[in-house]
């Protein structure tokens, strides 16, 4: 459902609310393949990514009714939803190697100044936190996104960057002290 | 912001982004537990990063069998059975805390030719112990107003609401009026048909109606009139 905007997410999230099944469907035809395309990059593993998108649907379906539009958007509550299942899951499993070679998010992806068309509906609220998170340093954003979105521990990070364990810390700290005060101005 | 706040704001900080691991993680849950000013900057946190979720614009299409296997375990997919599609409405009403509803008068409304002149009475809503309370009229237009037709024991800091049924769906139709005020024009809604229940529910007043049904203090029942 390309160029669905927050209050369509909304009122179909409304509608789930209230055990409506073809709000449903036509809630999952809009938002899975992002939700699979974000948790599929947390967890490495296409039938884990599977679980894990079933698992944050039923959630979703279940409390739909608790969204508020102060949280966020639609898309972020329920991508919120997905990456916090992602990462619960990636942490009960046994875990390997972490693969970062494979698919390691680059800062600039999150900075991308032309989104997706489809993605239009997380415009509004993306827009003031990408302007914050051009003001981080790359290091702090790029360990920012490691961490919130592969799920990485500060030594996994510290790894994938090459830095002693401590500089990693401090960029991540000093860059969500940043962002708060950005978001806040 | 002293040391110990800043301390606080980055351990509720990396605990949402997910850096807090093992033992300090346990700590920190322990203290959420008991510290509801950690639970609102851990809730603050929450609000601020969950947009980095949405800032990856890569879809990757789903397994074609996923949202079929999800629509299972919800057990709304098509194959439920009859049984197990009826088991949604009582979730949906444990869901609706402490709503009290009396659905009656599933019938169709009047569509024909003869249809009532305006403001002929086609509908009560009434309780058993203290009869009719509001009256559905229809308007030449062929819409329905509502009018209440006795005072009800309406607390100054609640308002009742009549809302439709279809389905799995339940939409507001009207705020319904008390007696100083008003008839009140229904929402036109489509496909009325038996099967669609009429609820009403009685909340705390707003500026802003109700998304969905919430507390009722007083049942009715909506009993449809024959109009043949």
């Amino acid at each position: 459902m390309a160029g669905a905007d927050p209050a369509e997410l909304a009122q179909l999230l409304q509608r789930c609310g209230l055990r409506d099944r073809s709000a449903f469907r036509a809630l999952y035809q809009a938002v899975a393949p992002q939700l699979y395309g974000l948790v599929l990059r947390i967890v490495r593993s296409e039938p884990l990514a599977a679980d894990v998108v079933h698992d944050a649907f039923v959630k979703i379906w279940q409390r739909a009714g608790d969204y508020r539009p102060g949280r966020g958007s639609p898309f972020t509550w329920m991508a919120t939803v997905a990456r916090n299942r992602a990462i619960d899951c990636l942490r009960s499993a046994h875990r390997s190697s972490p693969h970062l070679s494979l698919d390691v998010p680059a800062a600039p992806e999150l900075m991308s100044p032309e989104p997706d068309p489809g993605q239009q509906w997380a415009e509004l609220e993306g827009r003031r936190l990408r302007e914050c998170l051009e003001r981080l340093s790359p290091a702090q954003r790029q360990a920012i996104a490691l961490a919130y979105l592969r799920g990485l521990t500060h030594e996994e990070i510290a790894g994938h960057v090459d830095q002693p364990l401590g500089t990693v810390k401090s960029w991540i700290r000093r860059g969500l002290i940043r962002l708060r005060d950005c978001l806040a101005s | 912001m002293t040391g110990e706040a800043r301390a606080r704001e980055l351990l509720a900080a990396e605990y949402v982004l997910g850096t807090l691991h093992g033992a300090a993680r346990k700590r920190f849950e322990t203290a959420l537990g008991e510290s509801p000013q950690l639970r609102q900057l851990v809730t603050e946190w929450e609000t601020r990063l969950a947009g980095l979720a949405a800032l990856e614009p890569r879809p990757v299409a789903p397994p074609a069998a996923l949202g079929r296997r999800i629509e299972r375990s919800l057990g709304i997919d098509d194959t439920a059975t009859v049984p197990g599609r009826r088991r949604l409405w009582p979730r949906l009403a444990a869901a609706m805390a402490a709503l009290v509803i009396l659905v009656l008068g599933v019938q169709r409304l009047p569509h024909s030719p003869s249809s009532p002149t305006q403001g002929a009475v086609v509908a009560a809503i009434a309780n058993p112990d203290k009869g009719t309370a509001w009256v559905l009229e229809r308007e030449q237009s062929g819409g329905l107003r509502v009018r209440a037709v006795r005072p009800v024991n309406v607390p100054p800091e609640r308002q009742c609401y009549l809302w439709l049924r279809h389905g799995q769906t339940v939409t507001l139709l009207v705020e319904l009026p008390e007696m100083a005020q008003q008839s009140r024009v229904l929402r036109r809604v489509d496909g009325l048909a038996p099967g669609d229940d009429l609820l009403v529910s009685m909340e705390q007043r707003r500026t802003l109606p109700p998304e969905r049904p919430g507390r009722i203090l007083e049942t009715y029942r909506v009993e449809w009139l024959d109009q043949s």
